[in-house]
């Protein structure tokens, strides 16, 4: 059904237009360049889907996407529910907030991959250290942004509640929460991005697991085509995950994206 | 006036600690507020900003706890907020992600109303203030009119005794304002609810009330009481008579010094 | 009258006691804001003592929180830590210097025009989500195992997370702004110099932030995978060694220093809002 309101909503799609040109010329020109061979070592767009084609043929792409996704999805579901616990809880609770306050705004200053070497001695060569390392990449993210969401819940809201005689539990999970919701999925989406790069360099330091590995051993063989395939497969990943937690935002959130 | 009190104000006290640059000092806000209400009555407390208007209802509405002096309302202390008492938020304080209806409804949900009445009362509520054709909107789809119309909407269908009014008006424009003005004397003449009504507007007070309250002074305290006699149903036209003029005038002296 | 006066006097002995509670309160938060963190802290060190010695049995591998201490102050006396950091942070130095200096003027560029921005804001939004470390291999391909490979990679690092926040920051310049200085005739290098650059400061700052701490995390992680050298070299020859406690010293100073840079920018930038605001 045509409504007014459903006109207006098209709107937006004035610079999504001019997202997919630049994409579009930039992927032209990437097969351009890449067929002329301006640049040496430079394949073609082609040449690189083409391998990721074959890779998939042959059955190389299914196993370490399986183990990759895997670890992705156990480490971020981990990190989603430890980060929104503990930053509602430093949110509520300014003694919570004292206690750990510094270790986790040093944590997310700090570099992550720079953990990764200890969680190694700490859980040796297994997939427990690969979640570990998401775990430490994406829940530091959630914490801080559920924290300060929550925080800066609108305490007009919190008022009427209260004015209304709801108590303070009632009034924290029907309107603190509420409210805090777009913000705290914003930060899920920010801690999704850091899933996959997580996910990514984890593998790349221990150099045997999922699609790191096969990255890595490109890289030997001086093959850019394959390099730039497992490239062209993990920017897929990552843009659909991230795809998909905004799709949810959109869903439970469509009233604090419009203009209040 | 009967003897019949609805709201009674004594020796209300109320400062806050400030910090500035490290040092902590004290600033009071409001130094012993002493009125009634009675029942029935439309009370207007007018004021500039800062001189704790908004505290002292705020107080009344049990969201703020007191330094000293009491507040009664239908004979029992205040200790906190009550269902015989309803709140209209300055800024409308509606839920962003919930309808009309669902927002209206939503005092009623706090106090345990089932599903089926409680939308029934809400949409009684919203017919009340000319919104039957809006209960599915959300709030952003609103003028900020009608947003405030939710507003009271919300704290009618509760059916208060005592309606607490926080400048409901003051961020809406001239010409949304007055027809609200008429609005809610419209609403007000049907059952005749006791109503606390800040704002900053003198014009606005006279034209409402039954009895204007000026505060001033810091801290703050009602430095004048006055009573605009002016027949109901109030009219537009009463704002340039005699009476009217010459309290505006006497509101505006007081209000200079 | 009356009644103003016995306020007067009921405030006046309200007042300290208001203020001596609020102190009080005051002194316990401050108290609390050092002691729980201090607490935290040497609660872990405990367990992490505990759990180590109580495994000396079967693993060697698990310093004592002791041996860590130690292994931190032996790292910081040793000649070659401070070699290795250096090897690291020249590169580290460089490559963030390229991304400032072509992500500043990149994000206010962009920001500032709609077209450009939909043009780019596709590979903007994909590089911010994206594990950089994808196109490394490439980089080393290219440039083979050397000082430029290293810092092309902190670089590519950096850069879409200095652009980032500098573009949000000279797309929200208040429109009010641009419009007051046309109205008094100022040039667009005016609107440039005068609005655009003081008004994305804050915004930029955000942007060195996050682009320090992502070349940085290039920094380590070429060393850790590709490229033994300095800081990454250190780390593998104490794992080769089996010798844990390096490694965690190691990785403490780095991360220490991380987090010290990061809060020395963000004090930048709050002196330098601070004066902003004194300033208008």
């Amino acid at each position: 059904m045509l409504t007014p309101g459903s006109r207006r909503r098209l709107l937006p799609r004035g610079p999504l237009a001019l997202q997919a040109l630049g994409l579009v010329v930039g992927l032209a020109l990437w097969e351009l360049i890449g067929a002329l061979h301006l640049i040496s070592w430079f394949p073609s767009l082609h040449a690189v889907l083409g391998r990721v084609g074959e890779l998939a043929a042959q059955g190389k792409l299914q196993e370490p996407l399986v183990q990759s996704v895997t670890n992705l999805v156990v480490g971020y579901l981990v990190s989603v529910v430890a980060g929104i616990v503990i930053g509602t809880l430093m949110a509520v609770s300014k003694y919570v907030n004292f206690a750990l306050r510094v270790y986790v705004d040093a944590l997310m200053a700090a570099p992550s991959i720079m953990l990764v070497p200890v969680l190694y001695v700490l859980f040796g060569l297994s997939s427990f250290t690969l979640i570990a390392v998401i775990v430490l990449y994406a829940s530091v993210f959630i914490m801080v942004n559920t924290r300060n969401a929550v925080a800066g819940a609108s305490s007009a809201l919190h008022d009427m509640a209260r004015s209304f005689g709801a108590g303070p539990v009632a009034a924290f999970f029907w309107v603190t929460v509420r409210s805090a919701g777009p913000e705290i999925l914003s930060g899920l989406r920010l801690g999704m991005g850091r899933a996959v790069k997580g996910m990514f360099n984890g593998e790349l330091f221990i150099a045997v697991f999922g699609l790191a590995a096969l990255d890595k051993s490109y890289e030997g063989a001086f093959d850019t085509t394959g390099i730039l395939a497992v490239a062209v497969v993990v920017i897929v990943l990552a843009v659909v995950l991230s795809t998909i937690v905004e799709f949810a935002n959109r869903r439970l959130n469509g009233w604090a994206l419009s203009p209040s | 006036m009967s003897t019949d009190v609805a709201v009674r104000v004594s020796g209300l006290a109320k400062s806050f600690v400030r910090e500035t640059r490290g040092r902590a000092s004290v600033v009071p806000v409001l130094g012993d507020v002493t009125f009634e209400i009675a029942r029935a009555e439309f009370v207007s407390i007018v004021g500039p900003s800062g001189c704790g208007k908004t505290s002292l209802l705020r107080s009344v509405a049990g969201l703020l706890d007191v330094d000293a002096g009491t507040i009664e309302v239908d004979g029992k202390a205040v200790t906190g907020p009550g269902r015989e008492r309803a709140v209209v938020f300055q800024d409308f304080a509606l839920l962003p992600w919930a309808s009309s209806l669902d927002n209206v409804a939503f005092g009623l949900k706090l106090q345990g109303v089932g599903r089926a009445e409680r939308r029934r009362r809400a949409r009684a509520a919203l017919e009340m203030v000319g919104l039957d054709g809006f209960a599915d909107a959300l709030p952003h789809e609103l003028s900020g009119g009608m947003r405030q119309r939710v507003g009271i909407a919300r704290a009618l269908s509760v059916d208060p005794d005592v309606l607490l009014m926080d400048e409901p008006f003051g961020s809406l424009d001239e010409i949304t304002r007055r027809s609200m003005q008429e609005e809610l004397l419209r609403i007000w003449e049907r059952d005749k609810k006791t109503v606390l009504f800040i704002t900053h507007s003198v014009e606005e007070a006279l034209f409402l009330s039954d009895r204007v309250l000026v505060m001033g002074g810091k801290p703050g305290r009602v430095v004048e009481t006055l009573t605009p006699e002016l027949p109901r149903p109030r009219t537009r036209s009463q704002e340039s008579s005699e009476a009217f003029t010459s309290m505006r005038d006497k509101i505006w002296e007081t209000l200079a010094c | 009258m009356l009644t103003a006066a016995g306020s007067a006097i009921e405030t006046g002995v309200a007042q300290p006691a208001l203020l001596a509670k609020w102190r009080r309160r005051r002194r316990v938060e401050r108290t609390a804001a050092v002691v729980l963190p201090l607490g935290v802290g040497a609660v872990c060190a405990l367990l992490w003592q505990m759990g180590a010695a109580a495994r000396t049995g079967g693993s060697v591998l698990l310093p004592t929180f002791t041996d860590f201490v130690g292994a931190v102050v032996r790292v910081l006396a040793s000649v070659r830590f401070w070699h290795a950091l250096w090897t690291s942070e020249s590169a580290l130095l460089l490559g963030f210097a390229i991304a400032v200096a072509a992500g500043i003027p990149l994000g206010l560029y962009v920001g500032r025009h709609r077209t450009v921005d939909g043009l780019v804001s596709g590979y903007l939004d994909i590089a911010v989500v994206t594990p950089t470390a994808v196109f490394m291999p490439l980089v080393i391909v290219v440039l083979g195992p050397t000082f430029w490979a290293r810092v092309a990679v902190i670089a590519i690092f950096g850069l879409p997370f200095v652009v980032v926040p500098t573009r949000t920051g000279s797309a929200t310049v208040p429109g009010a702004l641009v419009s007051m200085t046309r109205s008094y005739c100022g040039s667009s290098g005016a609107v440039w110099r005068e609005v655009v650059l003081p008004a994305s400061v804050p915004a930029i700052f955000n942007g060195l932030r996050q682009g320090l701490a992502h070349a940085l995390t290039g920094m380590v992680i070429i060393e850790l995978t590709f490229l033994a050298v300095g800081i990454g070299r250190l780390i593998q020859d104490a794992q080769a060694k089996f010798d844990a406690a390096s490694v965690f010293a190691v990785t403490f100073l780095i991360v220490a220093q991380g987090v010290a840079m990061m809060a020395l920018l963000q004090r930048a930038q709050d002196g330098l809002s601070g004066q902003w605001r004194a300033r208008s």
